[in-house]
């Protein structure tokens, strides 16, 4: 077991809107296996951001445990300090949201390269990776020196993606990363996530499409209102909802 | 590793009355104390600074940041407060004026906000950073010549433009040269004030990102103090949110941007247009 969700609860207090509390997510558990492909589905509002996003700190749960095994021990990521997180993001847990956020005016190929240079790779390794990832996503070759700010949105997402697997993280949350690409390049993208992390790392990723969570799956988290509906591995989905 | 530990940092301007702590802040709205009506710029502001981090403050005009980099940076006396830094022993408030000039040729690397504070406009390029140099104690005309040559380099100035008086640069040319001096003796710390201020918004994206490389590589430990959230989050790894010269709320960058828990985080946070 890699990473042990016990009853973990988000609640947001909007003082913008007159204190009203907001549920994320509401008494949520289940476990992760080293190597496994865990998708999470649900309707728009579920809690499936939310889950991902209290995983990686983003958000911080109001109560629960979020229990991470690391190359060298564990550690709770719901309360364990921020210098413990700051520390196990990047090699041990990656996370890449629906869209690319990065600096401006850095070229495609750099956004890919930084997260392997800031591991301490080789500058012009990092960026012969970065190639062989964007050229994999059928990112055309001429703009991988361009800046992703001008990119259309498939081609944004293609860079983000790239940029999230590089680093090959032993935990990898992945938010909608495929939803913006046409069927080919999505193909191109979860045959490289089959490939290029080679079952060593354990992904746990929000998708939409059936066909998608049909293709990389494992098991089945399903979220319904912020809780947990049910966990299912895939042949019982796939009889229950798919067909 | 902890490179810096601040505990109960206060700066006060005027004659405190000894109660200006208690009636100033964010539960009072208002950082002039109503007894002696001096200005608390700073009180209670605790924090630990780690090895290889960056660290953002943010907050409105007012709010107290820019008092706290220039008392980090040694360049006023605090009110009150101790910091505990690697490369000092006892209270680094406390230096006298000798350890404080060692400490800031050394230690410290100070980006000021304005161009003026920084730089003398009339040197050379070169000229400004050679003598952060000669303080730190270079000798040999050859060696720090091939030190700005490489702090050049590394802060992407064009070098041929080395022996121009810094007033003829572009401003994000002087403000990567304010870059180079201060990581020039390879500091512990370098304190970065409002850094994209003046800069057009294509030039501060590009400085912005030279820094996060020269950051990144030297592993140095940084403070950046903005009001604008983008800045902070580029750069930071973990924000302190300040407001009437305390700090009302501390935690993980991205932690800050999407789930802040305190009321006035979420008015900032909802106010980016």
């Amino acid at each position: 077991m890699i990473l042990d969700i016990d009853a973990v609860s988000k609640q947001f207090d909007m003082h913008v809107l007159d204190g009203r509390t907001v549920h994320g997510l509401d008494d949520v558990s289940f476990s992760v296996d080293e190597g496994e492909f865990v998708a999470v589905v649900g309707e728009s509002g579920s809690g499936k951001s939310s889950l991902l996003k209290c995983i990686n700190r983003t958000y911080e749960p109001t109560s629960g445990q979020i229990l991470f095994r690391t190359t060298t021990g564990g550690l709770d990521l719901a309360t364990c300090g921020e210098r413990e997180i700051l520390s196990v993001r990047g090699s041990e847990l990656g996370y890449a949201s629906q869209f690319l956020d990065e600096i401006p005016r850095v070229p495609a190929i750099d956004v890919v390269a930084r997260p392997l240079w800031e591991q301490g790779i080789d500058r012009e390794q990092a960026r012969g990776r970065a190639r062989t990832l964007l050229d994999r996503l059928n990112l055309p070759e001429n703009l991988w020196d361009a800046y992703p700010a001008t990119f259309s949105g498939g081609e944004r997402q293609r860079v983000n993606f790239a940029r999230a697997v590089a680093p090959r993280p032993r935990l990898l949350l992945l938010d909608e990363p495929t939803s913006a690409l046409d069927a080919e390049t999505r193909a191109c993208a979860l045959g490289l996530l089959e490939e290029y992390l080679n079952g060593q790392t354990t992904v746990i990723g929000v998708f939409h499409d059936h066909s998608v969570v049909d293709r990389v799956a494992d098991r089945v988290v399903v979220l319904d209102e912020a809780e947990l509906d049910r966990v299912v591995d895939i042949d019982t989905y796939r009889t229950e909802v798919i067909t | 590793m902890t490179v810096l530990e601040a505990s109960n940092l206060t700066k006060i301007y005027g004659e405190p009355c000894g109660e200006c702590v208690e009636h100033t802040g964010p539960a009072v709205g208002d950082n002039q104390c109503p007894v002696c009506e001096s200005v608390v710029a700073c009180a209670a502001v605790d924090f630990e600074l780690y090895d290889g981090e960056v660290l953002g403050i943010v907050g409105e005009s007012g709010s107290g940041k820019s008092s706290l980099a220039e008392l980090l940076a040694l360049d006023s006396e605090a009110t009150a407060g101790r910091v505990d830094d690697d490369a000092h022993d006892g209270n680094l408030l406390d230096a006298d004026y000798q350890d404080r000039h060692e400490l800031q040729n050394h230690h410290i690397g100070m980006v000021h906000q304005h161009v003026r504070d920084g730089l003398e406009l009339d040197f050379s390029g070169g000229g400004n950073i050679a003598e952060k140099l000669l303080a730190a104690g270079w000798r040999g005309y050859g060696d720090i010549r091939s030190r700005v040559r490489e702090l050049f380099e590394a802060t992407e100035i064009p070098v041929s433009r080395m022996d121009d008086p810094t007033a003829t640069y572009s401003g994000g040319m002087q403000r990567r040269v304010q870059i180079a001096k201060a990581i020039a003796n390879d500091p512990e710390l370098v304190i970065l004030d409002e850094p994209t201020t003046g800069l057009d918004v294509s030039v501060q994206a590009r400085v912005l990102d030279m820094f996060r490389r020269i950051q990144r590589e030297q592993d140095v430990a940084t403070i950046v103090v903005s009001h604008d959230l983008d800045v902070i989050r580029l750069l930071a790894d973990r924000t302190l949110v300040m407001r009437h010269g305390r700090i009302i709320e501390s935690g993980l960058t991205d932690r800050i941007m999407e789930d802040p828990h305190h009321e006035y985080t979420q008015t900032l946070i909802n106010s980016v247009i």
